[in-house]
């Protein structure tokens, strides 16, 4: 899914975005706060979702090349933020819902979880039968 | 063979995390396959944050080899009583001011170790902690 359907879903605001945001594929989310956990889970095309609104989340969307985060609750980033995330090429978008809102529409929309399989039998990626 | 050394304060929370980005631009600058530039990047993270939270004062230092990459944490803190322990995922003792700074999860040890080929740690209580991390490619 592309990064315009994302923000559209979302109803978010693109704060620090590339001038073609179209060209941004996200294929799986990663919803959490702590940034061992989003390291551990988050990959390449992993949109990072969180209410840490620091840098944090940003060095660590570089360091796993994920291409974007996405704020929740209208938590807008700090200038300083938004430069670190501009500097690295990293997307930043803020949506006025809550991480449980935002997964839920997500996940209707056909995104799956970063989190991968503990087991091969065991679990299936994150994606649930319902 | 390149030799880099990074110096790391504790709870210098401005700066954490540039090591991890540092090494990853550069490891993808000399053509290094992208995951093992993501697992060495992920190495060094974790290192610098521990020494941020846990430790006064460290460094990181990372040699870089045609075959992989090295990268060695050493802090002067106040160590680990039990290691076994602080290898289990989900243990922590980062104390609850840094938790809502997005650390104190419990997984820098055992995500080092995950992201590592050869891991090793030792520690001193009341002097520091030593890691080091090897990633090889192919």
């Amino acid at each position: 899914m592309d990064l315009l359907s994302v923000i559209s879903i979302l109803d978010a605001e693109a704060v620090a975005a590339p001038p073609r945001p179209g060209l941004v594929e996200i294929s799986s989310v990663f919803v959490g706060d702590l940034m061992s956990d989003v390291l551990s889970h988050a990959c390449p095309d992993t949109l990072i979702v969180t209410a840490l609104c620091t840098s944090q989340p940003v060095r660590v969307a570089e360091v796993v090349d994920a291409p974007a985060v996405c704020f929740v609750q209208n938590k807008m980033p700090q200038q300083s933020v938004l430069e670190l995330a501009r500097s690295k090429g990293i997307v930043i978008i803020v949506t006025p819902y809550c991480a449980y809102r935002s997964s839920a529409l997500l996940y209707r929309a056909g995104l799956q979880s970063a989190v991968r399989p503990v087991s091969p039998e065991g679990y299936n990626g994150g994606y649930l039968e319902i | 063979m390149t030799t880099l050394t990074f110096r790391v304060r504790g709870m210098d929370f401005t700066n954490a995390g540039e090591v991890g980005a540092k090494l990853k631009r550069i490891l993808h600058q000399i053509g290094f396959e992208r995951e093992v530039t993501r697992r060495a990047a992920v190495a060094a993270y974790e290192m610098e944050i521990n020494i941020v939270i846990h430790a006064y004062e460290g460094e990181v230092r990372v040699r870089i080899f045609d075959t992989g990459v090295e990268i060695i944490a050493e802090d002067r803190g106040p160590g680990i009583p039990d290691i076994e322990l602080a290898m289990q995922e989900g243990y922590s003792t980062a104390p609850p001011e840094v938790w809502k700074m997005g650390f104190g999860a419990g997984m820098g040890l055992p995500n080092i170790r995950k992201c590592s080929d050869i891991f090793e740690i030792s520690s001193e209580v009341g002097k520091g902690t030593h890691v080091r991390s090897v990633v090889l490619r192919g």
